[in-house]
């Protein structure tokens, strides 16, 4: 039997990821928290704020290298405020920074749940109050070296974090675009598998939600926008952005939301975006 | 001799916090709140398109980003003077996507966030349910983490234990259906697409419809059977938490789930304020007033609006948190205040289903002021909005209007009231040049977890801290069930926008 630990960090966060993973139904959160992902691996989730049993020191214990020993995954939510030497955000006296550089040290890989760890999100956008910056950005100054999985979106969808959690356990290859993304779920654009593609193509757009077509001119960044939301689609395949007649925001982009603002105007189209 | 407990950081909450008390005799003398983690959202907006925050203000939190959503929505609608021209259809389907947020937020505090306090989650034997093996495998792979607990006030006989238990695990399934329930008509969850100022986005058809009655009733079954008879074992065997965790009895609810009626627009929750328990007032916004005094920033806020503060990090504060209050007192925002002012106002749709549960629980009333009161409020909420939800969709004219066009005039302003799942939320806009030139958002942690204010009063969170027995030292599990019983959200509770920004002479927050 093998437990592989991880450490699900929340730093900036407003708590979307983790609530995004718990609507999981196809490997549902039940079997990520309790049981086995396949036989003879589980995952061992150490540390989990919003849903572990114990409360203040006991779990600033856990988190001790003593006890977790280099051996676990970080699982990084939220972004990390650096201003003013990060004391925007702390848990046990430690800014988060602190926590973080610790714990990048010594975890065997981080994965990025959220466009916030990713690229910054949204208290990153303009005017960056707290100074915050994605894990990547970090790792580079502290010249830290190792794997780094990148799961965007705001909120990601549930099947990208526990599949690539999956494809880690049973130890398959998990190929990465030059932003740290799986290809197995960010490899299209959503605009290639869009249901109102063909919209698009006839020069059919909607000018108002009252209106039927292509929603591009009411701002969406399906065009430039990689996702594979189209064919997997939300909430256990019961809708998504676009099939509710609103725009795609971008929100798996580093572009979220700085250069995709207006969410609803028009972003013109140099080049939409190359298959991958 | 005094003793300090510092717990830090809560857990089984959203966010950041940390919670300091001091004990003599065992009791609670003193307490602070203190909010740990500032983003400053607000500053986001400012430049930004009117309609963009609807999508940024759900950012301030994943759990109840609906709050957001519809207080945003709300905001600019009133600015562009547009609230009347909104079908109804649209008012429906938001008050849809609404409700299922809080039906959800019910469903994970009570189950996902506090159970475990009162539940012994090793307590488990092979063969009961395939859920409750899911355990026993779980602990025969020498797992703790995220279970492990020390908490030695568990109470509940062994087949009692076991079902809450198997509860856990179900309701995390339930919970989901919930948010399946909001995306029909929201588009996905968390962080919906569908509420936009002018309506909704997606026209809801027969195929929704159908859909949604069918996540209902689901929703609806486990409610009405399970969640009941959990939470009646959990008061049968922590009486005592009828008597702790009291605060103030001042409740403060905005009221929402907004519907047109004879063209006018009305609230199926109501808003207004109520004293000590007793008296009922209508609400008024020119009465509140921040504090910031033990906060860590500038200055000093006379009303909210005139004065922006600067954050300070060496000053002698203790929170992030400031301290709003309505007429210079501190007021608990929440089920519990939606409850009493709903009651204490006379709504039928509220008061025959409050006085329904609590005869049936034998409780007075003023027993919701205590952490199981909070609990049994916000099952009360739950099972109203699931009722109320099935009216809803069969209001819903398939062939009239979702949304109706408008333009943004270049300079307005507007306040959208709404309420979250743990209470009111307010936001303020004011646009110029058909931007965003001012945005200010009151979230209801804000009111609950906020520091002592200029006048010694403390928060709602630590004045019902103060004065509870802590029977064990080691183990303060008494403190951390008050502070659960609110249902914190911290993301949501700090937000704050910077001096620099702004004019000063303009004012924020009117009436």
């Amino acid at each position: 039997m093998e437990n592989i630990k991880v450490v699900w960090f929340q730093s900036g966060t407003c708590t979307g990821c983790t609530i995004s993973v718990l609507n999981s139904s196809s490997l549902k959160i039940k079997n990520l928290l309790l049981d086995e992902i396949v036989p003879g691996k589980a995952v061992s989730l150490v540390f989990q704020s919003t849903i572990m049993a114990e409360s203040g020191e006991k779990v600033i214990e856990v988190l001790k290298e003593e006890n977790l020993k280099k051996d676990f995954f970080l699982v990084v939510e939220g972004v990390i405020p650096t201003k003013d030497g990060g004391i925007y955000g702390k848990i046990g006296e430690k800014t988060f920074l602190e926590i973080l550089y610790d714990l990048m040290e010594n975890c065997k890989g981080i994965i990025c749940i959220g466009s916030c760890s990713c690229f910054g999100g949204i208290p990153a956008s303009l005017p960056n109050p707290t100074g915050c910056k994605p894990v990547k950005e970090i790792m580079e100054e502290r010249k830290i070296e190792k794997l780094l999985i990148n799961i965007p979106g705001c909120p990601p969808h549930p099947d990208w974090f526990l599949g690539t959690i999956t494809k880690i356990i049973i130890g398959a290859e998990i190929k990465l675009d030059e932003l740290n993304r799986p290809l197995d779920f960010y490899s299209r654009l959503i605009h290639e598998n869009c249901p109102r593609r063909p919209y698009f193509d006839k020069g059919a757009f909607a000018k108002s939600f009252s209106e039927e077509g292509c929603l591009y001119l009411v701002g969406c960044k399906g065009p430039f926008t990689y996702a594979d939301c189209p064919i997997r689609e939300w909430n256990g395949g019961t809708n998504w952005c676009i099939k509710n007649n609103s725009p795609c925001f971008g929100c798996t982009e580093p572009e979220f939301i700085d250069k995709n603002s207006p969410l609803f105007k028009r972003k013109e189209i140099e080049k939409i975006g190359e298959q991958k | 001799m005094r003793k300090k407990i510092i717990i830090d950081p809560v857990t089984r909450i959203e966010g950041h916090l940390k919670i300091e008390v001091e004990i003599e005799d065992k009791k609670v003398v003193d307490a602070k709140c203190s909010g740990m983690l500032y983003r400053g959202i607000e500053n986001i907006l400012i430049d930004r398109d009117p309609t963009d925050a609807v999508q940024i203000t759900q950012r301030v939190c994943g759990v109840c980003p609906i709050a957001h959503a519809t207080a945003s929505t709300y905001a600019v609608e009133d600015a562009l003077g547009i609230k009347e021209k909104i079908p109804q259809n649209a008012y429906l389907v938001r008050n849809l996507i609404h409700a299922s947020n809080h039906i959800h937020n019910s469903i994970l505090h009570f189950y996902h966030l506090c159970l475990l306090d009162f539940i012994d989650l090793t307590k488990v034997k092979r063969g009961v349910s395939s859920e409750i093996d899911l355990v026993c495998k779980f602990f025969e792979r020498d797992n703790y983490y995220p279970f492990s607990s020390k908490n030695n006030d568990l109470r509940l006989p062994e087949d009692v234990n076991l079902r809450c238990l198997h509860n856990y695990i179900k309701g995390l399934e339930i919970r989901r259906y919930s948010h399946q329930l909001l995306s029909i008509f929201g588009g996905k969850m968390p962080h919906q697409c569908g509420i936009i100022p002018g309506g909704v986005t997606q026209k809801v058809d027969i195929g929704k419809i159908e859909n949604a009655i069918g996540k209902l009733k689901d929703i609806k079954e486990f409610v009405e059977l399970y969640y009941f008879r959990d939470l009646k074992d959990i008061i049968n065997y922590y009486n005592d938490y009828f008597d702790i965790g009291a605060s103030y009895g001042n409740y403060l609810a905005y009221g929402t789930f907004y519907l047109k009626k004879d063209g006018i627009i009305e609230k199926f929750q109501p808003g207004g304020v109520v004293f000590n328990m007793e008296s009922f007032e209508e609400f008024n916004l020119s009465e509140i007033t921040e504090h910031i005094e033990n906060s860590w920033y500038e200055g000093e806020i006379e009303n909210p609006g005139k004065d922006f503060p600067k954050v300070d990090i060496n000053k002698n504060a203790y929170s992030w948190i400031k301290s709003p209050r309505y007429k210079g007192k501190p007021f608990e925002v929440g089920p519990v205040a939606r409850l009493f002012v709903a009651y204490k106002m006379g709504v039928e749709s509220w008061k025959s289903q409050i006085d329904k549960i609590i005869t049936d629980l034998k409780i007075d009333i003023k027993k919701l002021n205590s952490v199981l009161g909070r609990h049994i409020a916000r099952f009360i909420e739950a099972k109203v909005l699931i009722e109320e939800s099935l009216n809803w969709i069969l209001k819903i004219k398939e062939d009239e209007e979702f949304f109706v066009d408008y333009e943004i005039p270049s300079e307005c302003k507007g306040v959208g009231l709404s309420e979250g799942a743990r209470g009111a939320v307010g936001h303020w806009i004011e646009i110029k040049n058909k931007k965003i030139s001012h945005y200010q958002i009151i979230s209801p942690t804000t009111w609950n977890a906020s520091p002592k204010d200029k006048n010694e009063n403390y928060g709602p969170i630590e004045k019902a801290l103060i004065g509870t027995t802590i029977k064990d030292e080691e183990n303060p599990i008494e403190i951390l069930r008050i502070v659960r019983s609110f249902d914190p959200c911290l993301a949501c509770a700090v937000q704050i926008i910077e001096r620099k920004k702004l004019n000063k002479k303009e004012f924020l927050i009117w009436a």
